[in-house]
């Protein structure tokens, strides 16, 4: 049995560990060349250029939506809220591939704006829907609203033509293969804006974790709080829609992991939390690309199916928990 | 005690109206008076034109959307009352996903693709996710609670759509078969899926009638029923197979059409009353009427044929979904 | 400073469309205890979430201290007005320590760690609650009784004059609500804290009050302290219970013989006619 401080502090090693992996191992084995003498620059020039965006933003896509679904989960008082359920990232996507059908030449500069509109209109609308009613409506209303959208979404792209449709099929299946190094920086520019803040904000969040009265009287202004939480929130999760589409389960399941190791006060959780989620996608990104080495999955298909098991086995295990 | 309230009568003819109303302003309108002329001349070998788009092109496709409508509005009928909660529908529970996977499964395997093989392909698939889910659901919270139904089918349904994705994008050749079917359109269907068809859903609605009184008995609780003399886990498994055997039918022929399953048994109850079997022969009826209603509509709106009716269903159902959920969580 | 800590001044609150509060006037005296009676629905809870400004007045207004409650605003509010709703929630895994020290929420600044006056509140508060040896225990392992002292920890934390429960001994046995109530009453002994409970037991309300105030379907009926308002007639009209008041044997304050039993229906009826 670890101790707990080594349990409170294994992220601080594993995410490290997990990004020196994914840089240096892929399709070329990068670590050959860099320990033979005569090669070391064409490794490093392949590292720079190919390996470090694609790294980078799946590690800062996987941080955003771990905030998000923490931000989320919080906000909700509900366990089960994320990003990918509560419409921000459908709503994102819906919005991303209208602006790719309606203007084909946009440059994917505008992907960020545009899955950020689309996000908090989704995200906006769910909550106003769900207000006042009890956690579980929260879920079950996004999973409605999230068949809406994506079977809009879906229409939309039977009216694409086939040029289009295989460039947006990749995109929604949620892949970081093909990312221009713009989009990463474009991505980096807005993670550093925005992951602080969201930090700052849980810090804030504490009153959060009791129940509406208790908090309220805590905390007399939890309603400006609310926003502020609700509006990053789906601001982070659109961040990461627009750079590598619709990646599910990240939002949920990096909060719980963080839960399991950690004090439940959000302030101590923000860290951890984006670790893990970046640590999951980096994962999932690795996996999706060498598992069938020729063939690229998207790493969205590979976190739904390891995120779908683990998550209902965590599930399940905190149900007998609670029944005990 | 008639069989239709008077005030309620309304509703099929609004679904028939806006039916007739899609279907004779469209752009390929079918030309009953050539057709007619052609039935009243003694329906000789070398039919005009304009009968043939009604007979080869129409005909097929609205007997095909009868029967998918009546099976899946049936389905989501008895998964409501066996689940006591008018939330369930089959669409919102995984099976629909899990005929999917049952059918690329077929797909990339080496037997051959056949309506019957296709169709029994697409009932495993869906018995798996079945049990997966409520087996899943009974394992974590000891009850088959319709919250966490809802929940973990949303979940497999997820992974289950994953690995359909995932074996799609590794084999690209059925990817092009199947693209369409994934949508959940009426476009793909040949005539020659209906008889198999026919021969499934007809029996099987019939059963489930027969089935509607014990049912109902199991609805007052287990113990009540078995002292009633009847036998709680036969009724359950027996409407549990009823449920899968229509829904995987459906979606074999015609890909995943989510929210008729919900929708339309509530028409049926706001339309025909309370009783079992009223809302059951209710939802067959406005389930048939609904999807044609909704396939035709959608038709007119895109006229290349590309869209498919579970859009015009989304879009009708999701609303009401989401009122539903809020209505009855408000309380709380 | 005024001799009333609260002050409601023709209060109206409630719902859309449904008013539940009909123009209460109401001085609580600082440094007591009032407790709220009522019959279920009558409003007690809802009387206490708007004097808290937690629910919306509708008209009239609240006064804390001198000055209005709306003009008390963020934490200084918080600072002075400490609430414990009748059902507070929070994660199974948070401690006990954890849970007092978020009492502290309106003194911490952002991002600094807890100040000595911060630890040196929760240590009070705890050790006066009788919790500081569960400090790290999470909640889910905590008794009912345990857990409602760890709760009153958490709202002594915030070191407000003003504490106000809803129905705090609801989900108590009959031992640990008396300690319960005698706990409260020593922290108004104590601290000089104005408490405002709401109560379901009259004995108890009797017992332990210095004031109290009846309502009856969203209006005020009667205030005042226990040994004035102890009669039959009123309490018939508050709760609709026939019931008798005799003299407490040990303590100085009446004691309530309810009479709702059906033999004893009958004879009060005898006895009227």
């Amino acid at each position: 049995m670890l101790s707990a401080g080594w349990r409170g502090g294994g992220y601080l090693v594993l995410l490290p560990v997990t990004l020196g992996v994914c840089l240096l191992n892929g399709s070329v084995d990068t670590l050959g060349l860099l320990l033979a003498p005569e090669q070391r620059d064409l490794a490093w020039q392949l590292i720079g250029e190919l390996r470090l965006p694609r790294v980078m933003a799946a590690a800062l896509a996987g941080a955003a939506l771990g905030l998000a679904g923490l931000l989320l989960q919080t906000l909700a008082r509900n366990p089960l809220a994320d990003p990918s359920i509560i419409g921000i990232n459908q709503g994102a996507a819906l919005a991303v591939v209208g602006l790719l059908l309606a203007l084909p030449a946009a440059s994917p500069q505008w992907f960020p704006l545009a899955g950020l509109a689309g996000g908090v209109a989704g995200g906006l609308l769910l909550w106003r829907l769900s207000r006042g009613t009890s956690g579980l409506a929260l879920i079950l209303m996004g999973i409605g609203l999230n068949s809406l959208l994506s079977a809009l979404t879906g229409c939309l792209l039977i009216l694409a033509d086939a040029r289009q449709l295989a460039m947006v099929m990749t995109w929604l299946a949620g892949s970081f293969a093909g990312l221009e190094a713009e989009q990463a920086w474009a991505t980096l520019a807005w993670a550093a804006l925005l992951l602080p803040l969201g930090w700052l904000l849980c810090q804030r969040l504490t009153p959060f974790l009791l129940d509406a009265l208790s908090g309220r009287m805590l905390e007399p202004c939890m309603a400006r709080w609310e926003s502020a939480g609700l509006l990053l929130a789906c601001g982070l999760g659109a961040v990461a829609v627009a750079t590598a589409g619709t990646l599910g389960f990240v939002g949920l399941l990096a909060p719980h992991l963080a839960r399991l190791l950690h004090p439940p006060r959000p302030g101590r959780l923000a860290l951890p939390t984006m670790a893990y989620g970046a640590t999951l996608t980096l994962l999932a990104d690795w996996l999706g690309r060498s598992l069938f080495a020729p063939v690229q999955l998207p790493a969205g298909l590979m976190l739904a199916l390891l995120g779908v098991p683990v998550f209902v086995a965590l599930l399940c295990w905190q149900q007998r928990l609670k029944g005990r | 005690m008639s069989l239709i309230d008077r005030r309620r009568a309304w509703l099929p003819w609004l679904l028939l109206g806006l039916f007739a109303l899609a279907t004779l302003t469209g752009p390929q309108r079918p030309e009953l008076a050539a057709w007619w002329r052609w039935v009243w001349a003694g329906g000789d070998a070398r039919a005009p034109l304009e009968a043939l788009v009604l007979t080869e092109l129409y005909l097929p496709r609205w007997q095909v959307a009868l029967l998918i409508g009546a099976a899946l509005g049936s389905a989501g009928c008895l998964l409501q009352r066996l689940t006591a909660n008018p939330l369930a529908s089959p669409g919102l529970l995984g099976l629909n996903q899990g005929a999917a996977l049952g059918l690329v499964c077929l797909l990339v395997s080496p037997w051959p693709f056949t309506p019957m093989g296709a169709w029994l392909a697409a009932v495993v698939g869906a018995a798996v996710a079945m049990l997966l889910v409520f087996g899943i659901v009974r394992l974590a919270t000891g009850g088959l609670a319709i919250d966490g139904l809802l929940l973990f089918g949303a979940l497999f349904g997820t992974l289950l759509g994953a690995l359909v994705t995932l074996v799609l994008l590794i084999d690209q050749h059925a990817l092009d078969v199947i693209r369409f079917w994934l949508a959940g359109s009426l476009a793909q269907v040949v005539p020659s899926q209906i008889g198999p068809l026919a021969l499934v859903v007809i029996p099987t609605l019939a059963v489930a009638l027969l089935v509607s009184r014990p049912l109902e008995i199991l609805e007052t609780g287990r113990d009540t029923a078995a002292s009633l003399g009847v036998d709680p886990r036969l009724v359950l498994l027996g409407v549990a197979a009823l449920v899968l055997l229509l829904t995987a039918a459906a979606v074999a022929v015609s890909g995943p059409i989510l929210f008729a399953g919900l929708v339309v048994p509530h028409m049926a109850r706001f339309w025909l009353g309370d009783r079992l079997w009223r809302q059951l022969l209710g939802s067959m009826l406005l389930g048939a009427l609904l999807l044609l209603t909704a396939d035709a509509l959608i038709l007119r709106l895109d006229d290349q044929d590309r869209l498919p009716p579970s859009l015009a269903l989304s879009l009708m159902g999701v609303p009401w979904f989401l009122w539903l959920v809020r209505r009855r969580y408000l309380a709380c | 400073m005024p001799d009333h800590a609260i002050a409601a001044e023709r209060l109206s609150a409630g719902y859309r469309g449904r008013r539940l509060l009909h123009e209460i006037s109401l001085d609580v005296p600082a440094g007591r205890i009032t407790v709220l009676l009522g019959a279920n629905g009558s409003g007690k809870s809802t009387l206490l979430k708007t004097l808290a400004g937690l629910h919306p007045a509708q008209g009239g207004e609240v006064r804390l201290g001198g000055e209005p409650l709306a003009a008390v605003t963020g934490r200084r509010l918080a600072r002075r007005l400490a609430f414990l709703p009748q059902q507070p929630s929070a994660p199974e895994t948070l401690t006990v320590g954890q849970l007092v020290m978020m009492g502290r929420y309106p003194y911490r600044r952002l991002l600094l760690p807890p100040s000595p006056d911060d630890h040196r509140a929760v240590a009070e508060a705890m050790a006066q609650t009788q919790v500081a040896a569960l400090a790290d225990r999470p909640l889910g392992r905590l008794s009912g009784g345990q857990r409602q002292r760890a709760w009153l920890a958490m709202v002594l934390a915030q070191q407000a004059e003003i504490l106000m429960l809803d129905e705090p001994t609801s989900y108590l046995d009959l031992s640990h609500q008396y300690e319960l109530l005698n706990l409260l009453r020593r922290l108004n002994q104590d601290r000089r804290m104005t408490l405002m409970i709401v109560l379901h037991d009259l004995n108890q309300a009797f017992e332990f009050a210095d004031h109290l105030v009846y309502l009856r379907e969203g209006r005020l009926v009667a205030e005042g302290a226990p040994a004035e308002t102890a009669d039959p007639a009123l309490i018939e009209r508050v709760f609709g219970l026939a019931c008798e008041i005799r003299p407490h044997p040990r303590v100085d304050c009446p004691l309530l013989i309810p009479l709702a039993g059906e033999a004893n229906c009958a004879r009060v009826r005898e006895v009227k006619a």
